[in-house]
C-alpha cells in the first residue's frame, strides 16, 4: 500500500491525514505536541471558549435591560473556572481528533520530524528515540507561530504570545496589546469587559487593517465605548520589562504607558525551520513554503498545506488547503480555490465578510453598487439588545454578482454562511429577488440590504 | 452504493430514447466521465458519460430498446454489490460528453463542438453570473466544459472561453479570398475566370454541398418608415447623414442573430462552429459581378456607427477599393434586390455560413387592419438557411424575430 507522511496535527495535517486513509492509503501523522494544532490548543477554540464567558459576564450585567434582576448581587467572574471551561473544551476537541485518527487508522508519532531524503523522514520521538519513516508522498502541515517583534522577545511573562495571553494566571489590572488585527481585536473584546484596562497600538490608520473600513469602525466606536483605549497610526518604540512601561509613538508624540501585561499580535511566521527542507531541495522563505495550485511543492511527490505555505492563516483555509493537497498526493488532479473564504471576528459585535471589500472592489471593478442595512431597523437585534452594526453588500452593475458581503453585528460569523453561499454560487442578485427572509431573524438584514441596492428595501 | 444511469431527457420534447450502442460489457470496469453508451432519440445521436468509477453491474435497457428518459439503463459500483431496482441508488443522470476528447484547438476563432452538445444546452449545469456573463458574449453553453462540482460551468470557466476567443485573431481568410482577384475581363473568348470564376464554384459548391432551403415572410415597415422620416433630420444634423432603410433591415438581421447564434453558425467537418461575433456580409452588385465586403463585429456597433460602416464598405466596393480581408470572415450575409423590383427570391448561402437574408422591393398595399383597410408598406423577406444545421421551426422564429425589429422599429433602439 501506497505511505502518505503527514507531518503536523493541525486543520491542515489531520484533516489531510484522514482524507488520504479515506482514499486507501497508509497514512503516518507525525506531531510533536497535542493533535489539533494552534487551531484546537492555541487558537480559534480556546478563545472563543473565553469570549463566551466574557459574553455571558456582559450579559449578566445587563440582565436589567431584559427585567431581570438579581437584585444586589454583583457578578463574580471566577477566572479558575473560566479557564478550566476553556481547557476542558479543549481537551473534548483534541480527543476527538484521537479518535478520528483511530477510526481511519491513522499511525500517529509524538515527535519532530525532518528530512533525511526525498523518500525518507527522521523523527526524533518525545522519548528521545529515533525512528526513520520512508513514504511515497509527503503532506508538510507544520502550522506557524506567533511573530514576534525583534526588539522585545516573548518572556511568557510580561511580553505574551496569544497562546500565552489566553492562560494568565488571573486577569490583569491593565493590558498592552502591540497590533490591532484580528487576535489582537479579539484579546481586547475579552479582556475589556473582564474588567481589564486595555490599550491597543496598531500602526495601520484602522483597526482590521484590510478589512472594511465602516465595519472596522463599528468595532472602533464599540471597543472605545467600552473603555479601551486604541492608538491607530502609532508605533511601539520600546518595551523595558524591568519597569514594565512601554514607549510608543503617536501622531508625532512620543508616550509612555505602564502595563501589567503585553499582548504582542503583530502576525504569524510559517514554522519551516527544522524540517531541514534544505537538504531536499524544497523552496521556503520567510513567507512559507512555495506551493502551486495543487498544493505542491517544487519536489513533485512533497505538499504543503495551511499556514506553513503562507497565504491566508485560517483555519477553514487549512481545511481546504489540507484536502486539497491529500487529494493529489493520491493521485487526484486539484485545484485550491479561494473564492468564497468567510473572515470571521470574534469581537463584540461580531465582524465577518466574505468575498472582496469595497476598497478591493472598487479596484477591480469599473462600477461597484452597496447596498446597507442598519441592525439598528432589525427587530430581532433589538430584542437581542445588540442594535449596532450594519450589514454591507456590493455588487458589480453588469451581471449584478455578488463581490463580497461585510457584517458588523450579532451572530455575524454564523451569518456570513450566507454570504459565502452566495459568492461560492456565482449568485447574481437577480436570483436572490422574491427571495423569503424567515422573520424574525438577523438575516433579513442581508435581504434588506440586497434589496436597498435596487431601492426596494422596506424597512430602511 | 451502485450508482444508477439513467435515460438523459434531450431536450423539452423528448419522450423517448434509445441506446443504439453500449461500449461496455457487464462486468467491465468504467471510469467516471468516460463514454460508456451512445444513444438516441428521434434526430440526435450522442454518447454519453460514466458518472462515477466502477464496475458495470447491470445493463438494464438493451441496445435498439427505447425507454422514456429518467429510465435506469444501467448501474454501477462495487463488484460485490448487489443491485436493487428503485429506491436505495443513488440517481444520477448520464451526464452527456459535452467537449469532443480533444479540445479546440486554440487558435481557430470560434468554439467547436460536436453535434450533440446543442441539445443537451437546456440542461446545463452553470453558476447564475456564468450564465449571464456567456449570455451576453453570446457564448453558447452547451459548448462550454464546467470545472466546478459536477462539472458545473463557472464564471472562471466562462472568462477563459471568452479569452480563448478574443485572443485569436480575426478569421482566417475562408473561400472568400478569391473575390479580390485581378480582373482580367478583356478577352474576347470570355473563358470562366477571375472573379466570375470564384462566384461560378462557389454558388455551385454552395448548392452541392448544403441542404439549403428558402422561406419567406412579409414585414410591414408603415412604421419603420415614418420612424426614418422623423428621424431624417435630426440624424443627419447630428450624424451627418440620415439613417437608410438598409441601415434598420441589418440593425434587426444583428439582433436577430445575437439572439439565434446557431444562425450565426457554421458547419465545418463535421462540427459545429458557432461564431461568438457577428461578422456581416453585405452583397453588393458591382457590374463585374458580386461582392461581399464584410462589416467585422456588426453586433458591436450603434445604429449610426453600423450606418457609417455600411456606406463605408458600399462606397469602397464600388470604388474597387476593398482589401481582400474586408472581404472575408462574414458569418452571414444579407443581398438585396429590392432596388430591381424583385419581391421574394432564393438566395444562396455563402458558404460556410448557415443563413443568407433576400431582401425584396417594399411595396404600399391594401392591408386589412381590424375591420378597416388601410394603406401599409410591404417588404418582402427571404431568409435561405441550410437544414444541416437549422431546422425549419428555428429559421421561421429568426426570419419572424426579424420582422417583429421591423414592425415595432422601436424595439432596435433600446
Amino acid at each position: 500500500m501506497e505511505k502518505i507522511a503527514v507531518i503536523g496535527g493541525g486543520p491542515a495535517g489531520y484533516v489531510a491525514a484522514i482524507t488520504a486513509a479515506q482514499q486507501g492509503k497508509e497514512v503516518i501523522l507525525i506531531d510533536h505536541s497535542n493533535l489539533g494544532g494552534t487551531c484546537l490548543n492555541k487558537g480559534c477554540m480556546p478563545t472563543k471558549a473565553l469570549l463566551e464567558s466574557a459574553e455571558v459576564l456582559e450579559k449578566v450585567q445587563h440582565a436589567g435591560e431584559f427585567g431581570i434582576s438579581f437584585s444586589s448581587v454583583k457578578p463574580v467572574i471566577d477566572w479558575g473556572t473560566v479557564q478550566q471551561r476553556k481547557n476542558s473544551i479543549r481537551d473534548q476537541l483534541v480527543a476527538g481528533i484521537q479518535y478520528l485518527m483511530k477510526k481511519n487508522r491513522i499511525t500517529v508519532i509524538q515527535g519532530k520530524a525532518r528530512f533525511l531524503t526525498e523518500k525518507t523522514l527522521q523523527v526524533l520521538e518525545v522519548d528521545d528515540s529515533e525512528k526513520v519513516i520512508d513514504f511515497h508522498s509527503c503532506i508538510i502541515a507544520t502550522g506557524s507561530k506567533p511573530a514576534e517583534l525583534p526588539f522585545a522577545p516573548f518572556d511568557g511573562d510580561w511580553v505574551n504570545d496569544s497562546g500565552k495571553a489566553m492562560e494568565l494566571d488571573s486577569i490583569p489590572a491593565s493590558l498592552l496589546i502591540v497590533g490591532g488585527g484580528v487576535i489582537g481585536c479579539e484579546f481586547a473584546s475579552i479582556y475589556s469587559r473582564f474588567g481589564t484596562k486595555v490599550t491597543i497600538i496598531e500602526m495601520a490608520d484602522q483597526l482590521l487593517p484590510g478589512e472594511d473600513e465602516d465595519m472596522a469602525a463599528v468595532l472602533h466606536d464599540r471597543l472605545a465605548s467600552d473603555g479601551v483605549e486604541i492608538h491607530t497610526s502609532a508605533s511601539l518604540k520600546s518595551l523595558d520589562t524591568d519597569s514594565r512601561t512601554a514607549i510608543y509613538e503617536d501622531a508625532g508624540r512620543s508616550i509612555e504607558l505602564k502595563a501589567d501585561k503585553v499582548l504582542v499580535s503583530v502576525g504569524r511566521t510559517p514554522l519551516v525551520s527544522g524540517l531541514n527542507l534544505e537538504a531536499i531541495g524544497i523552496i521556503a522563505d520567510r513567507g512559507g513554503i512555495h506551493v502551486n495550485e495543487f498544493m505542491q511543492t517544487n519536489v513533485p511527490h512533497i505538499y504543503a498545506a495551511g499556514d506553513v505555505t503562507g497565504g491566508i492563516l485560517l483555519a477553514h483555509v487549512a481545511f481546504h488547503e489540507g484536502t486539497v493537497a491529500a487529494l493529489n498526493a493520491c493521485g487526484r488532479h486539484k485545484r485550491a480555490n479561494y473564492r468564497a473564504v468567510p473572515r470571521c471576528i470574534y469581537t463584540s459585535p461580531e465582524i465577518a465578510s466574505v468575498g472582496l471589500t469595497e476598497k478591493q472592489a472598487r479596484e477591480q471593478y469599473a462600477e461597484v453598487k452597496t447596498g446597507e442595512f442598519s441592525f439598528g431597523a432589525n427587530g430581532k437585534a433589538m430584542i437581542l439588545n445588540e442594535p449596532s452594526g450594519k450589514v454591507k453588500v456590493l455588487i458589480e452593475p453588469q451581471y449584478n454578482e455578488v463581490l463580497g458581503l461585510s457584517i458588523a453585528g450579532p451572530r455575524a460569523t454564523e451569518l456570513i454562511g450566507q454570504g459565502t453561499l452566495m459568492i461560492h454560487g456565482e449568485l447574481t442578485v437577480d436570483v436572490l429577488e422574491d427571495f423569503i427572509a424567515a422573520h424574525p431573524t438577523l438575516s433579513e438584514a442581508i435581504s434588506e440590504a440586497i434589496a436597498t441596492i435596487k431601492g426596494q428595501a422596506v424597512h430602511a | 452504493m451502485a450508482i444508477n444511469v439513467v435515460m438523459p431527457k434531450l431536450g423539452m420534447a423528448m419522450k423517448e430514447g434509445t441506446v443504439s450502442v453500449w461500449n461496455k460489457k457487464v462486468g467491465d470496469p468504467v471510469q467516471k466521465g468516460e463514454l460508456i453508451a451512445s444513444i438516441n432519440s428521434e434526430k440526435i445521436e450522442m454518447e454519453i458519460e460514466s458518472p462515477g468509477e466502477g464496475i458495470l453491474l447491470e445493463i438494464a435497457v438493451e441496445e435498439g430498446k427505447g425507454v422514456p428518459p429518467g429510465t435506469p439503463i444501467a448501474y454501477i459500483g462495487q463488484p460485490d454489490e448487489k443491485v436493487v431496482s428503485g429506491g436505495a441508488q443513488e440517481e444520477a443522470a448520464a451526464s452527456i460528453a459535452a467537449e469532443p476528447e480533444t479540445a479546440a484547438p486554440a487558435s481557430t476563432p470560434v468554439k467547436e463542438s460536436p453535434l450533440p452538445a446543442r441539445t443537451s444546452a437546456g440542461k446545463v449545469k452553470i453558476s447564475p453570473v456564468a450564465r449571464k456573463m456567456a449570455a451576453e458574449a453570446n457564448l453558447d453553453i452547451g459548448t462550454l466544459s464546467g470545472t466546478g462540482p459536477g462539472g458545473r460551468i463557472t464564471k472562471e470557466d466562462v472568462q477563459t472561453a471568452l479569452e480563448n476567443v478574443s485572443q485569436e485573431s480575426m478569421p482566417e481568410p475562408s473561400e472568400q479570398k478569391g473575390n479580390a482577384a485581378k480582373t482580367s475581363t478583356e478577352q474576347l473568348s470570355r473563358p470562366l475566370a477571375g472573379m466570375r470564376k470564384v462566384i461560378a464554384e462557389r454558388m455551385h459548391s454552395s448548392l452541392q454541398n448544403s441542404a439549403q432551403l428558402t422561406i419567406h415572410m412579409k414585414a410591414d415597415i408603415t412604421e419603420l418608415k415614418n420612424l426614418q422620416t422623423q428621424s431624417a433630420e435630426p440624424v443627419k444634423r447630428r450624424f451627418g447623414e440620415k439613417l437608410t432603410l438598409t441601415d434598420f433591415i441589418t440593425r434587426a438581421a444583428i439582433l436577430a442573430l445575437q439572439a439565434h447564434p446557431l444562425m450565426n453558425s457554421a458547419l465545418k467537418n463535421d462540427s459545429i462552429q458557432e461564431n461568438t461575433n457577428v461578422h456581416l456580409g453585405m452583397a453588393v452588385a458591382l457590374e463585374k459581378g458580386l461582392v461581399v465586403p464584410v462589416i467585422k463585429d456588426a453586433g458591436n456597433l450603434s445604429l449610426s456607427q453600423l450606418s457609417a460602416s455600411i456606406r463605408e464598405m458600399a462606397k469602397k466596393a464600388r470604388e474597387n477599393q476593398l482589401g481582400s480581408e474586408e472581404m472575408t470572415g462574414s458569418t452571414f450575409t444579407i443581398t438585396n434586390l429590392g432596388q430591381y423590383g424583385v419581391e421574394h427570391f432564393t438566395p444562396i448561402l455563402n458558404p460556410p455560413e448557415a443563413g443568407i437574408l433576400g431582401v425584396g422591393a417594399a411595396e404600399d398595399q391594401p392591408v386589412y387592419r381590424g375591420e378597416s383597410l388601410e394603406r401599409r408598406s410591404i417588404l418582402p423577406l427571404s431568409l435561405t438557411f441550410d437544414h444541416r444545421l437549422v431546422d425549419g421551426a428555428p429559421a421561421a422564429i429568426f426570419l419572424r424575430e426579424i420582422k417583429g425589429y421591423l414592425e415595432e422599429p422601436f424595439s432596435m433602439l433600446v
